[in-house]
């Protein structure tokens, strides 16, 4: 009786364990996009709550001029002002889903603010995504800015370089 | 005596799997540091056999000016001398782990010729790690320039 008990608990973990599995699997993708669709939304209405929900609190954020955020410094940067959004046009979105882990990588042209003076450009950026407790939550992310193309074209010529 | 059975085989696969997560949650970060020890070692080298092996088959970089290189692309870029580093000083190494996943962030001072003409500078990388089939594999690299 008190194997049979056992057996039975572990049986039914199993099982509710493994279509949990499953359904992370299965539409991860679709909910990265949407949650990419989400935080450039966020950015252009400087909507911090969201912010507060979607960033893991060990979040770090490289910035196109290579500082390096925290989640609460990221978050003060867009309440304040310092970083204000006009623009956010995606150009190309590539997103890998390893398991409870997603990359995604973002060509986007962005148009506002930093700190007072006007900023425009394409930027490339990486996130890393990662479920916790059924979540998926940004854990990093890094921009890089496009300015010096040019010169990647001159090395490695056109077709070795994928640009949007 | 059939429940006895069953009990015991599913207490038996969970001591064995328990101690595997914990093994590479344990050990994965100073596995991390070696491994990025010997990617700035083997970008000195242009020891394009390492990349081979380490990075994933769908790794992408993300350059300091924006663009892309896939694995191959990266590779025949040590191999034809297109990409040459000179030096490498790792700095601010942070390294995260989530299960099969770790993300290293760290800033580099580097001296490297691109196309002929050398550069020299600071820069932060962020690299993404996933397990697979018990081997950590780079999936991700971007690196962006540090203004001075």
């Amino acid at each position: 009786m008190k194997w049979q008990r056992i057996a039975l608990v572990l049986i039914t973990l199993s099982l509710l364990a493994v279509p949990l599995a499953w359904s992370q699997g299965g539409n991860s993708e679709q909910q990265i996009k949407t949650l990419i669709d989400q935080v450039y939304a966020a950015l252009l209405k400087a909507d911090t709550n969201f912010l507060e929900t979607l960033l893991s609190d060990d979040y770090t954020g490289i910035r196109g001029d290579g500082l390096l955020l925290t989640k609460a410094q990221e978050i003060e940067s867009v309440k304040s002002g310092a970083i204000k959004y006009e623009t956010n046009e995606i150009k190309d979105l590539k997103i890998r889903v390893y398991g409870n882990t997603a990359v995604t990588t973002v060509l986007t042209f962005f148009k506002g603010i930093t700190n007072g003076k006007p900023n425009s450009g394409n930027v490339r950026t990486t996130r890393v995504w990662v479920k916790q407790m059924g979540k998926w939550k940004c854990v990093s992310y890094q921009a890089s800015r496009q300015d010096f193309g040019t010169l990647n074209r001159e090395i490695f010529g056109g077709s070795m370089c994928q640009r949007g | 005596m059939k429940w006895n059975r069953i009990a015991l085989v599913l207490i038996t696969v969970s001591l064995l799997v328990v101690p595997q997560a914990w093994s590479q949650g344990g050990n994965a970060e100073q596995q991390i540091k070696t491994l990025l020890d010997q990617t700035i070692a083997a970008q000195l080298k242009a020891d394009t056999k390492f990349f081979e092996k380490i990075d994933a088959d769908d790794y992408t970089t993300i350059r300091g000016d924006g663009s892309v290189l896939t694995k191959a692309q990266e590779i025949e870029g040590f191999k034809s001398g297109v990409i040459k580093y000179e030096a490498a000083d790792l700095k601010d190494v942070k390294v995260r782990v989530y299960g099969n996943t770790a993300i290293t962030t760290v800033l580099l001072t580097i001296s490297n010729i691109r196309n002929g003409k050398p550069y020299s500078g600071t820069i932060r990388s962020t690299r993404v790690w996933v397990k697979q089939k018990g081997n950590w594999k780079c999936v991700a690299n971007q690196a962006t320039r540090v203004s001075q």
